[in-house]
């Protein structure tokens, strides 16, 4: 049973990397950024505290697979040493599942 | 019984409770020892219930000096976990908890053992007493405790990954680290005051309501006071006696998010909890009994931020808004609403903090029923009619010596607000030039204004004892001002035991006959008694209890209030609560299965 969970996420992580996110995943990740205030820091293309969405899709949206748990766990505990000398606060507020919303969004927006 | 005997017994009693996972709560009790087996007083005992438990969310006593508690009342829950309950004390960490329990009760013997690191219970304010000048603590503490306490478990874990990047030049990433922190703060605060009435697009002012005026400043001392990973502090002590007994009992009330709890007060019959929730319209009612919590919504068709609240000597409840031009009052008995949008009568607006407060700590008219305001808009006092909705303003005198810097007549808001008890006078405070004076209501004079020493000494609420000695919560210079009204001249300036301890409100307690101080950095409540200048503490049973406005229950005593972090990412506790000093000082004891709150007729 764990061995076919296992194998089909990692089909519906393919199909993840393969096709670009859903137009619903889109919308949820949209409302997402707003509500949890992701703004305060980031914008789409140009660096404010954080780095831009652009430039995170343009630096890892080549390893999707890797870096979708990657940039989760990152919104939710914070992190530091990327991109410059400004660590990222956690967010407690963020859950597991939406911070893969985001984070997979963040990866589909290169420029 | 000597020492080794009863260590022993403690751990085969721990053995045996460990392999009990369900034990029913019931009646409540047990003791709190050293690991030496020697009594441990004035340490909390701490009960955290579970989600849609009847009555509070969490309940804590205080072990006695015998080492002895109990909790008041029954519970009918089962406990579930070893976190259900715990033992609290500063400069101590529980290394044991054993329990004995049959079907109706529960003795539970916590063992704490001494730390040198006090980092788990110790304040926000502990760490504060490391910035030496007064000036600079006061500014700092103007700045960023106005929403949040400072350096809570957030801030120190920030702390600790600057210090995880291990950067070349360290003091340049605590610089850049703690600029954006500021930046972002701003962004979170500027969105929290703007729930409830903005649209989804709506861009956000980061310049907006309580932004950080001196970030410059604030950075600095970030950077260079607090330059570790803020892990460990030692040392600290409360600066007064616990003034708590085996009757102590704090009851927490939680509120789900979201939510802007700012404060409370305790109504009705069957008693409330009746909350301000200053991001949303509304007052959020908690059933002290069963906990049950229901939305009293403000019914304007705008967002007032319901922000300051008052009692009214029949019961009814008074509002007062975020800073704009409306008033509110809900009716004891039916719930129905009336609301004012005051204009003056030359059409201007006003920006409405406080209404007056008696000494009883209850809205107090003037002698022809006249409403009176402090106006933080227009850095005046003034009244309404509340039969013809007239309104009339008084913009207060500038103080000469603070007149010549713009920038602190920007900040002389004008905040609280108290009538003394002939209701000829009311007397205000500004927050932001440390500026306070008095309005003859009669003939329309002002008196003053005072000066304080320092212009960030911010006093904020004020409170009027029987004898009309004022009493003002100087939050800047964590101070407390005694000044007598009657002939005009301050009795002296009283340090809290932690000037850190930002303290929001003073409140007078006319039974007591002592000063209540609240403070919002510290995790305390003070109490001031006036005769003997001596302080007492009652320590908060968490972290975070930031609070505001202190309320007295008229027929309890007890003590009414809330925790109110502002901004959701500060992920501080938002609750309502209830504080029984067990002092015996009022004839009727509270609980909460039978409290109500009557009208006191005078």
């Amino acid at each position: 049973m764990i061995k076919v969970i296992s194998r089909l996420s990692f089909y519906i992580s393919v199909l993840y990397t393969l096709f670009p996110i859903s137009a619903q995943a889109q919308d949820q990740a949209k409302t997402l950024v707003t509500e949890k205030m992701c703004y305060a820091c980031h914008q789409q293309a140009s660096a404010s505290i954080g780095p831009p969405w652009q430039a995170i899709a343009a630096r890892h949206g080549a390893r999707k697979q890797v870096m979708t748990d990657v940039l989760a766990g990152k919104i939710i505990r914070g992190g530091g040493g990327s991109w410059g000398l400004i660590p990222m606060v956690p967010n407690q507020r963020v859950s597991e599942e939406e911070a893969r919303i985001l984070a997979t969004w963040i990866l589909a927006q290169t420029p | 019984m000597n020492i080794i005997k009863r260590t022993t017994q403690a751990a085969l009693l721990g053995t045996l409770a460990s392999a009990m996972a369900v034990v029913q709560a019931g009646n409540l009790e047990g003791q709190v020892l050293d690991t030496n087996g020697n009594p441990l007083g004035g340490v909390q005992v701490i009960y955290t219930r579970d989600d849609g438990a009847r009555g509070a969310s969490v309940v804590t006593v205080f072990s006695d000096r015998d080492g002895s508690f109990h909790f008041p009342d029954d519970y009918a829950e089962r406990l579930n976990s070893d976190s259900d309950v715990v033992a609290r004390g500063l400069g101590f960490v529980q290394v044991d908890r054993i329990v004995d329990a049959d079907r109706r009760s529960a003795d539970m013997t916590f063992v704490m053992q001494a730390v040198a690191n006090q980092v788990d219970v110790a304040p926000a304010s502990a760490w504060l007493q490391r910035i030496q000048d007064p000036k600079i603590k006061a500014d700092f503490i103007m700045n960023c405790i106005d929403c949040h306490q400072v350096p809570d478990s957030n801030v120190r874990h920030f702390a600790g990954a600057i210090d995880d990047l291990h950067a070349d030049n360290p003091l340049l990433a605590r610089q850049q680290s703690w600029d954006s922190i500021v930046k972002y703060m701003n962004f979170l605060s500027a969105w929290e005051f703007s729930r409830g009435a903005r649209s989804d697009d709506a861009e956000i002012d980061t310049d907006a309501v309580y932004s950080v005026e001196n970030g410059e400043e604030v950075v600095k001392v970030l950077s260079e006071v607090f330059n570790d990973r803020l892990d460990h502090i030692e040392g600290y002590d409360w600066g007064a006696p616990l003034i708590t007994t085996a009757d102590t009992a704090i009851w927490e009330y939680e509120v789900p998010e979201p939510n802007a709890i700012r404060e409370a007060v305790m109504l009705g019959n069957p008693a409330k909890l009746l909350a301000a929730d200053v991001g949303a319209n509304r007052i959020v009612g908690i059933d002290v009994k069963t906990g049950r919590q229901r939305d009293y919504e403000v019914p304007t068709d705008y967002l007032i931020g319901p922000h300051s609240l008052h009692r009214g000597n029949d019961g009814a409840l008074w509002v007062t808004p975020l800073f704009n031009n409306t008033v509110a009052r809900r009716e004891p008995d039916s719930g129905q609403w009336q609301t004012w949008e005051l204009l003056t009568t030359e059409g201007g607006g006003v920006g409405i903090h406080d209404l007056s407060f008696s000494h009883d700590h209850e809205l107090l008219t003037d002698a022809s029923g006249n409403v009176w305001f402090s106006d933080i808009g227009n850095r005046a006092v003034g009244y309404f009619d509340p039969e013809s909705g007239e309104t009339r303003i008084w913009n207060t005198p500038v103080a000469e010596s603070r007149a010549n810097d713009s920038a602190l007549y920007g900040t002389a808001s004008v905040y609280g607000l108290v009538m003394t008890s002939d209701q000829k006078e009311v007397w205000y405070s500004q927050l932001g030039n440390g500026v306070f004076g008095g309005f003859n209501v009669e003939t329309k004079e002002f008196i003053g204004p005072f000066v304080l020493p320092d212009p960030n000494t911010g006093p904020r609420r004020i409170t009027i004892s029987n004898d009309d000695i004022m009493y003002l919560a100087l939050y800047g210079t964590g101070q407390v001002a005694e000044f007598d009204i009657k002939k005009r001249e301050m009795i002296a300036i009283h340090d809290l035991p932690d000037t850190g301890a930002a303290p929001y409100s003073v409140t007078w307690d006319p039974v007591r006959e002592v000063v209540w101080v609240v403070t919002s950095n510290a995790d305390v409540i003070y109490r001031f008694n006036p005769d003997t200048r001596e302080y007492g503490v009652i320590p908060m049973p968490r972290e975070g209890a930031f609070m505001r406005m202190l309320d007295i229950d008229p027929a309890t005593g007890v003590l009414v209030g809330s925790y109110a972090n502002i901004v959701e990412n500060v992920n501080g506790p938002r609750m309502a609560l209830i504080v029984d000093p067990g002092d015996g000082a009022y004839p009727a004891r509270f609980s909460p299965a039978t409290a109500v709150a009557p009208t006191i007729s005078r």
